[in-house]
């Protein structure tokens, strides 16, 4: 009996936390719409300099990433989607396939995830690291809020970010498919994007990029719960690291399906 | 004349209380060592003197006033008024010497004009005889230039109250009786307050006015540093002269 009771008082502590670390969660989410509103406001409270800063990471350092990776799933996506047409005869439509599944579906999902590896990771680690040295109560005692100072700048950046990456990740992979459409189904790269075109319109590019958007939002909120979470210990920065990752990922596919659910039914 | 009272201050980390039922003062122009042995609380009274840790019970008072540790303002009034020198120093490692000196005026002053900044700037640096580092970032420096250059960050706005962690540790004797010097000139030259939380007997004999002495999670002396050896006390004795031995 006594054995059961424990049990079920670890049970209620673990739930217990887990609903702290949602609550700790939105209480993030809401801080930074509102700093980050005050800040485009009243242009106070983070580094000068500091969003271009950011922007040259995201934008500049991921984009060579971000490009191989999607040529790459535009390729096989047409590759797989191609053969399949071949036996209906029907090998004009791969361009409808490829245009559509990469506008809406396959650069978000495939840039989410990058930006999650690329720059969740490396948000967390710089966060944590800068609690456990104490460089985030060095910025409390200056009277700097850090929530505003180290989040702000990196909101500002991934929107300023998303839109290029999302060009130049459509741009790429759709490229990947005329490739495949040119030289293994014999579709010339003019009647490839002619017939694209009669399908895919700019309101497929403006869904995926709100979408990228939004994981991108995602990213920079879950990463820096996970940084802000680790209290000392240099075990815990990689722990944490590895957790907003997950954490990272995990919403973007969750989101991405609640997308999925308003846009398609 | 105090400038900080705490009263009846229990301080601890959610349900643990570390340390219970403080009450004392600190004299404004004079500097105040924390000591005790290690774990015993000094850090985390620190923490919560510049406003970091809210107290579990008591209150403490800056100049008269009530700071209240759940109002932004009450911080950011506290915050204007104090500099902070952390352990580590806690430079920001993505910023160069100078831009880390130069962060609390520009987060604080957006305004001042770059000539003004450079001047304040420079002259900070030139005080901790850091002018010729200040393209430097904290990974290319010493631990001793580090904490020298915290030092400078911490004295930029030219606080009231000047909080040290542990500033000796880590550093060699000499690096660390210059450091002591420089405490004591910001003392004599601008009056400043100075709060130091070490275990440094060399430091204690050479900077202390007023020595608290922390034991087992209760203030055990408080009083000035030339009255702690006329006390009778087992645990004092022992503390210093261990201490002593060691540091020899």
């Amino acid at each position: 009996m006594k054995t059961q009771s424990k049990r079920l008082e670890v049970i209620a502590d673990k739930f217990l936390k887990q609903f702290e670390n949602l609550r700790a969660f939105f209480q993030l989410l809401a801080d930074e719409l509102f700093f980050t509103g005050q800040y485009l406001l009243r242009r106070k409270g983070i580094y000068p300099g500091d969003i271009g800063k950011q922007f040259f990471f995201m934008a500049y350092k991921s984009f060579p990433i971000v490009s191989l990776i999607t040529f790459l799933v535009g390729v096989t996506i047409s590759l797989t989607s191609a053969a399949q047409l071949k036996l209906f005869g029907a090998d004009i439509y791969l361009s409808w396939f490829v245009g559509i599944a990469m506008l809406r579906e396959l650069v978000p999902l495939m840039t989410g995830v990058i930006l999650a590896g690329k720059i969740g990771a490396s948000v967390t680690a710089e966060i944590s690291t800068m609690k456990v040295l104490n460089e985030i109560d060095a910025l409390k005692t200056m009277g700097v809020i850090p929530e505003k100072f180290l989040m702000v700048p990196r909101l500002i950046a991934i929107t300023l970010a998303v839109p290029l990456l999302v060009a130049i990740a459509d741009f790429v992979g759709i490229f990947g498919g005329v490739l495949v459409g040119r030289f293994f189904s014999g579709i010339p790269a003019e009647s490839f994007i002619r017939e694209m075109l009669n399908i895919v319109s700019l309101q497929d590019f403006f869904i995926g990029l709100a979408k990228t958007m939004v994981f991108g939002w995602t990213i920079i909120i879950s990463s820096g719960f996970k940084g802000f979470s680790v209290q000392k210990g240099a075990e815990e920065v990689g722990r944490a690291t590895t957790e907003s990752v997950v954490l990272s990922i995990s919403l973007i596919i969750f989101i991405d399906c609640i997308f999925a659910f308003f846009l398609y039914f | 004349m105090e400038i900080i009272t705490a009263s009846d201050l229990d301080v601890g980390y959610g349900k643990a209380t570390i340390l219970k039922e403080l009450s004392f003062s600190i004299p404004k122009g004079e500097v105040t060592v924390i000591l005790g042995k290690s774990g015993c609380g000094k850090s985390t009274l620190l923490k919560s003197l510049v406003g970091l840790i809210p107290p579990l019970k008591g209150e403490i008072f800056f100049s008269g006033e009530k700071i209240d540790f759940y109002s932004e303002e009450s911080l950011q009034s506290l915050y204007r008024r104090i500099g902070v020198l952390y352990q580590n120093g806690a430079l920001l490692n993505s910023l160069n010497v100078y831009e880390n000196v130069a962060l609390p005026i520009r987060m604080s002053h957006e305004s001042l004009k770059k000539e003004e900044e450079e001047q304040e700037v420079y002259q900070r640096l030139s005080q901790v005889g850091l002018r010729e580092s200040l393209e430097k970032y904290p990974s290319e420096l010493s631990g001793g230039m580090r904490k020298r250059a915290a030092l400078a960050r911490a004295m930029v706005l030219d606080p009231e109250v000047l909080f040290c962690d542990e500033p000796s540790s880590g550093l060699d004797p000499i690096t660390s009786s210059g450091l002591d010097d420089l405490l004591l000139d910001l003392k004599k030259e601008l009056g400043m307050t100075v709060v130091v939380v070490t275990h440094e007997l060399r430091s204690i004999e050479k900077i202390a006015d007023k020595v608290m002495v922390l034991h087992e999670g209760e203030m055990h002396f408080s009083g000035k540093y030339d009255d702690l050896f006329s006390l009778d006390d087992a645990f004092i004795e022992t503390f210093f002269l261990k201490k002593g031995r060691n540091n020899d």
